[in-house]
């Protein structure tokens, strides 16, 4: 898969929060959430404009003709109006193919596996042969003044991915799941319908997630490496939504990852919501190239969904 | 019988001392009578840390309701011994 990256301009660093809540001890929290910045867009920046760019540098990056796209999959849970899609305002800013088909799908931490699911399956179909992924989140717009903890661990960012036939027969089996139950551990309250008389805001019940992703995550990591009929020493890498630090490193010893395989990259960017599995195949050193990778995704919703991609980038 | 009375007293002190642990400030003493939302610096954060801890050291998943239901670290500690 051929992967590009936008992240806005303005960054938020600890020492920024630090000066607008001089009681917090950021410094200390941070360490354990392994995050020291995030980047923030712009006041008049929205997520068609971050998705676009995204578009934009990936065709630059690896010289690919955008007449070749011929489905458009938005990840996103901050779009820039109620309707249309936002994916149309982004098919229209990159003046794709008028008969590229193009759709938002309403998923965060989960959000990049279910764009891969849905760009393997019209691949597989036949409906579409080169299918642009973009994830793209402006979750800091929905953070109050006062919200100390979800201004210390968003960020805002897009990704955006191209998948053709190859990749998708790379692409193992999946898994999905949902609790809705949780929906009020994560949700953005206002600005919808419901509770449409408040500005949005988003709220977080952060230890009510984490319980949830210690009695999810690991059976989820496997139910997927049994439904991809491999043992788990076939598995290069996993590559985990990065919530943050904490949970991570908490998932990975629950899960008896060793250190070399499991990775956590989020320092310089905060969670990032649906981009951040994106981001870290984007950034990181390690050279992912023909190794067998697990991804997982798991938080708002609740949702989780996980997928084995072998022979990445093949 | 002494000798059940010591390993529990140990692991009451274990517990009490892994619960003081989550905590930034380490200029104070958890008692067994503490209520856990009452003990100054108690947040999210140490809640999604004692979590952890309860889960890894005691096997225990409780959720964060729960944990600021119990009305002393006794009735926590009762559910891990």
């Amino acid at each position: 898969m051929k992967i590009a990256r936008y992240l806005p301009k303005e960054i938020r660093t600890n020492q920024d929060i630090a000066e607008m809540h001089p009681e917090y001890s950021i410094e200390k929290i941070s360490k354990k959430i392994g995050i020291s910045k995030r980047h923030i867009a712009a006041v008049d920046e929205f997520v068609s404009d971050m998705g676009t760019s995204a578009a934009e540098i990936l065709f630059g990056k690896f010289n690919i003709d955008k007449n070749i796209i011929d489905f458009l999959i938005l990840v996103t849970q901050s779009p820039d109006y109620l309707l249309p899609a936002t994916s149309s305002i982004i098919h229209a800013n990159l003046e794709l193919p008028i008969d590229a088909g193009n759709i938002d799908i309403n998923q965060g931490c989960s959000g990049y596996v279910y764009g891969l699911s849905l760009a393997k399956g019209l691949i597989k179909g036949g409906v579409a042969k080169n299918i642009l992924l973009i994830t793209a989140d402006t979750y800091t717009k929905y953070i109050s003044e006062e919200d100390k903890s979800n201004k210390t661990i968003f960020g805002d960012g897009a990704s955006a991915t191209l998948v053709t036939k190859n990749d998708a027969d790379n692409l193992g089996e999946f898994i999905f799941g949902a609790d809705g139950k949780g929906v009020k551990d994560l949700y953005v309250r206002g600005g919808a319908l419901r509770d449409s008389g408040l500005s949005p805001e988003i709220i977080m019940n952060g230890p009510n997630v984490f319980n949830f992703t210690i009695r999810v995550v690991p059976k989820l990591i496997e139910n997927v490496i049994k439904k991809n009929n491999i043992s788990s020493d076939e598995i290069d890498y996993y590559i985990f939504h990065q919530a943050n630090m904490f949970m991570l490193s908490h998932l990975k010893r629950k899960i008896k990852i060793p250190d070399n395989k499991f990775i956590i990259e989020m320092k310089e960017f905060g969670n990032t919501v649906s981009s951040t599995i994106p981001l870290v195949l984007e950034n990181s050193d390690i050279d992912f190239i023909g190794k067998t990778i697990l991804l997982a995704g798991f938080g708002v919703g609740l949702s989780w969904s996980a997928v084995i991609i072998k022979n990445y980038g093949l | 019988m002494v000798l059940n009375i010591n390993t529990n007293y140990n692991n009451m002190e274990k517990f009490l001392k892994n619960i003081k642990d989550q905590f930034e400030e380490q200029e104070f003493s958890v008692q067994i009578d503490d209520k856990l939302t009452e003990i100054e610096g108690y947040d999210s954060m140490t809640a999604l840390m004692i979590i952890s801890m309860l889960e890894e050291e005691y096997n225990l998943l409780i959720s964060a309701d729960d944990l600021n239901e119990e009305t002393t670290l006794k009735s926590l500690y009762k559910k891990i011994s």
